[in-house]
């Protein structure tokens, strides 16, 4: 994601109707959209709902400038949706309405059998473009409207756990504050000479950030556990009046902090990919698994504690959903099945990450189940996308494959953390 | 009333307490300060007053503490909140929630006080900490002194018997320390028991009752070091050459947020200047367009000689140090962070010279996290040396950091000084800049409001 997406996706304070809805209002607007983009197929009706989620966009004020930043991207969202969907699309019947390259044409007509435009894949492709349309502009409405702490209160009422909301909390607190912090390591390191003009120097620079990083973050983590729980926050397990005192979950104020560090950590190590190894079509799958498995297991090898999957995993999934795309339940079985998987290997293991073996067959379940589960359940039944056989099998290889190597370098990550972390006199 | 008797700490890992048989008696309404280097146990002495020794720390805790009849090893969370609350260095880890108004609600809340009683309370530390204006501002939107005194204004609403400050005004500028002052003077004259550990005291003075000074853990009674005398301690060499020209510059983050408007700036070869000012006046974007870390929308900006360069064209002819050392130490032993940025600018580096020249011979293996703060930032100053830079930045080095260990590092630039490098610093530390600049430049708001040559 571009910095101009990121400042288009926050909070701005206003005193608009929309702004002035409970978050509970808007939870619901957001499920409520979320569900009808999935279960409306035609055209006409997707056309209603994304004019009336347009309406309400524009009831909240989203400005000039994020108007603009929304007709670009919808521009470029439904002009590749619906060319690709045109012309590649598979389902029989079809109709073609033009030939883009007679079957006849050497080379590429007789290989593909040519390429056609189909009137059955334009329809495809403006219902698809709609869809996405629809879900940019709620993602945008509720974000812009709502600020993320009131959101999370909104959880709270809901009856989310209050240890769980309070790790949401503390990662949109503190996103700003890792953002500074990751920026002046980057800038420190330049300064030391550390160039980027490879990817083995954008790789070793990762390395370099990371521990520093890590490390600063557990040793803030530790005084804002200290300022919270002095103003009596109660859910450190130590405190004399913590409310969970044991079982699944069972974690102190000083690592729900230091978990709501790596739930940051999650969220931005997925930025660089997304801009330059992660669009590299076909083998974005194993790019995009390296860096989120990286961190997810650099926490369960710092807080190797029952319950550190399911925080960081569906922790992760929401903080993403408030900070960026709207509240969408139907994307938490996808973190539930994730979370519950690996929790169970460890349970079955009896023991956390404790050699490269454990965090190479950790990573690549993590892999399979994510992308069997994405492929097979979430895109068919969600996003009414659907693949080849063969090119689920491919991907979910790839997924898995990344997932290893991210678990192994997570696995490593936190045994050099851990030694430095322990060298750092807290 | 607080009494502290044969108190003795260990944290957990580790063999020799920290504190060691402390005595102590504060009367109600006692303004007092903990002085003393860092790691003499001012922390965890105030760390033990409100229980987060050992409730949050554990570790080895002996003896008695009482806090208003109160011990507060035994104390609940909440009920510790309200008999000693503590304001940390930070601003930043001790704000959880949006707006000003909520974060103060926190605690309340969290202690369970009824709606009504809440919402009072919260008013009552706004007003008393002059944030009533501020109330519906957002937290993230607040300067570091106002976000301080929002910190106080927390602790303050669970009205607690004792204040704790935990070198509280090590991030704040000058006129955020004056906001801070005048909340503590007010603290004082409503009769609060005050206790306040800082390295730079000078301007409570006027405030303090009594004085424990500590030192490896236990109170002793001698003079703590005073600022050393002579100053500057280093003749200045400054060369006719220019340095940094940096000709009708303007600079904005945004349209709208212009920092720098037709900025006309030198720095002489040899030159040791300070750059003032508060805030958010300017000082760090200077620096990074020194650096070339910005480029300057109009202007230009000459360095050694070189215009429109980026950071990686003048690596190695310029250095930067910044605040937190931690942020810029990456190698596993001070040797090899020592020889870090000369190898990936493929330059040769006697680290034996730097370790010795700089008096590190004995940490040469030693992972550098594992020394002090002040040795970190030591190491990360010299591991900058190391590349030879002829242009030394340095963004604030010495918050945070003792006497003792401000002027090791100070000393060391003023050294480099002597020899015909060029040093250029910001400070909120007035000290500093009396002792060791030739040179202070005053920012206002981007502006140049004052550029004068010491004597």
């Amino acid at each position: 994601m571009k910095r101009e997406e990121w400042f288009q996706m926050k909070y701005e304070h206003k005193n608009t109707v929309i702004h002035r809805l409970s978050p509970e209002i808007k939870i619901a607007y957001s499920i409520a959209v979320s569900i009808l983009i999935v279960i409306l197929n035609s055209p006409r009706e997707l056309f209603l709902l994304t004019a009336a989620v347009l309406l309400v966009l524009f009831l909240a004020g989203p400005g000039l400038q994020r108007i603009r930043f929304l007709f670009f991207a919808v521009t470029a969202v439904v002009l590749a949706v619906f060319a690709s969907q045109a012309v590649f699309y598979s389902f029989e019947p079809r109709t073609a309405v033009f030939t883009l390259v007679p079957d006849d044409f050497p080379v590429v007509g007789r290989f593909t059998g040519g390429i056609y435009i189909y009137r059955e894949g334009m329809i495809y492709g403006l219902v698809q473009s709609l869809r996405l349309i629809a879900a940019l502009t709620m993602a945008v409405t509720v974000v812009i409207s709502t600020h993320p702490a009131h959101m999370v209160e909104a959880l709270v009422r809901l009856r989310f756990p209050r240890s769980f909301s309070f790790v949401i909390t503390m990662s949109i607190r503190f996103l700003p504050l890792m953002f500074e912090q990751s920026k002046r390591i980057v800038l420190a390191l330049r300064m030391r000479g550390v160039k980027i003009r490879s990817i083995g120097g954008a790789l070793r620079m990762i390395r370099f950030i990371f521990i520093p990083l890590v490390v600063n973050s557990l040793r803030q983590a530790k005084i804002a556990a200290f300022a919270a729980e002095t103003r009596g926050a109660g859910l450190d397990k130590n405190s004399p009046d913590g409310r969970r005192k044991s079982g699944f979950c069972n974690f102190n104020t000083f690592e729900l902090i230091t978990i709501s560090f790596f739930i940051i950590l999650m969220y931005v190590s997925i930025v660089p990919f997304k801009m330059g190894l992660g669009r590299i079509p076909f083998l974005y799958t194993f790019f995009f698994s390296v860096p989120i498995t990286c961190v997810l297991f650099i926490g369960i090898g710092l807080i190797p504690k029952p319950g550190i999957v399911f925080f960081m995993v569906c922790g992760h999934r929401l903080f993403m959903q408030i900070m960026l795309t709207g509240i969408n339940p139907l994307w938490w079985p996808y973190a539930l099945i994730e979370s519950s998987s690996l929790e169970l290997f460890f349970l079955i293991r009896g023991r956390f990450l404790d050699s490269y073996g454990a965090a190479f067959s950790a990573g690549a379940l993590r892999g399979s189940v994510v992308y069997l589960y994405f492929y097979l359940v979430s895109a068919p039944y969600i996003w009414h996308q659907f693949y080849a056989p063969w090119y689920i099998g491919i991907q979910t290889f790839l997924g898995a494959a990344g997932s290893a190597v991210g678990g192994m370098a997570g696995y490593r990550f936190a045994l050099l953390i851990r030694k430095t972390y322990a060298r750092s006199g807290l | 009333m607080i009494k502290v008797r044969r108190l003795t700490y260990t944290y957990p890992y580790t063999e020799s307490p920290v504190l060691k048989n402390i005595d102590l008696d504060i009367n109600d309404g006692e303004f007092v300060l903990i002085e003393g280097r860092s790691g003499a146990g001012k922390s965890t002495l105030l760390y033990c007053l409100n229980g987060i020794i050992p409730h949050l720390y554990g570790g080895n805790l002996t003896g008695e503490i009482d806090v208003n009849g109160l011990n507060p090893a035994a104390l609940a969370g909440s009920r510790v909140a309200s008999t000693a609350g503590i304001v940390f260095q930070n601003p930043d880890l001790q704000i959880f929630m949006p707006t000003v108004r909520e974060d103060v609600a926190f605690g309340c809340k969290n202690s369970g006080l009824p709606e009504s009683t809440v919402s009072v309370r919260v008013h009552e530390a706004l007003t008393r900490t002059g944030l009533v204006h501020l109330a519906d501002k957002a937290a993230d939107e607040l300067s570091n002194g106002q976000k301080q005194r929002l910190a106080i204004a927390g602790v303050y609403a669970l009205a607690p018997d004792v204040f704790l400050f935990d070198e509280s005004t090590t991030d704040l500028d000058e006129k955020g320390k004056k906001e801070f002052l005048i909340i503590l003077e007010r603290l004082k004259s409503e009769g609060a028991t005050v206790i306040i550990s800082e390295h730079e005291p000078g301007y409570l003075e006027h405030l303090i009752d009594k004085k424990i000074s500590l030192k490896d853990g236990v109170i002793f009674s001698g003079e703590q070091e005073s600022l050393p005398a002579e100053m500057p301690r280093h003749p200045p060499v400054i060369s006719s050459g220019t340095a940094v020209r940096i000709k009708n510059a303007s600079f904005g983050y945004s349209r709208r947020q212009k920092i720098f408007t037709g900025l006309n700036l030198d720095f002489r070869k040899g030159e040791f200047t300070a750059v003032v000012g508060d805030n958010g006046s300017g000082k760090t974007t200077l620096f990074k367009l020194i650096l070339g870390i910005l480029r300057p929308g109009k202007g230009e900006i000459e360095l050694e000689g070189a215009v429109r360069y980026t950071l990686d064209d003048i690596c190695g002819k310029a250095g930067f140090l910044f605040q937190n050392p931690d942020e810029q130490l990456f190698a596993a032993t001070v040797e090899d962070e020592i020889a870090f940025g000369p190898r990936q600018l493929g330059m040769q580096c006697d680290t034996e010279a730097y370790l010795e020249a700089y008096g590190m011979r004995q940490y040469r293996g030693v992972h550098p996290y594992q020394l002090s703060c002040g040795e970190r930032q030591r190491v990360a100053f010299i591991s900058i040396l190391a590349m030879c830079p002829e242009i030394i930045i340095l963004d604030e080095p010495t918050t945070g950091l003792d006497r003792a260990s401000w002027v090791r590092l100070m000393d060391t630039a003023a050294a480099l000084n002597s020899q015909g490098k060029t040093v250029i610093f910001s400070s909120h530390n007035m000290n500093i800049v009396e002792m060791y600049a030739r040179r202070v430049i005053r920012l206002e708001t981007g502006r140049v409001v004052s550029d004068e040559i010491r004597a």
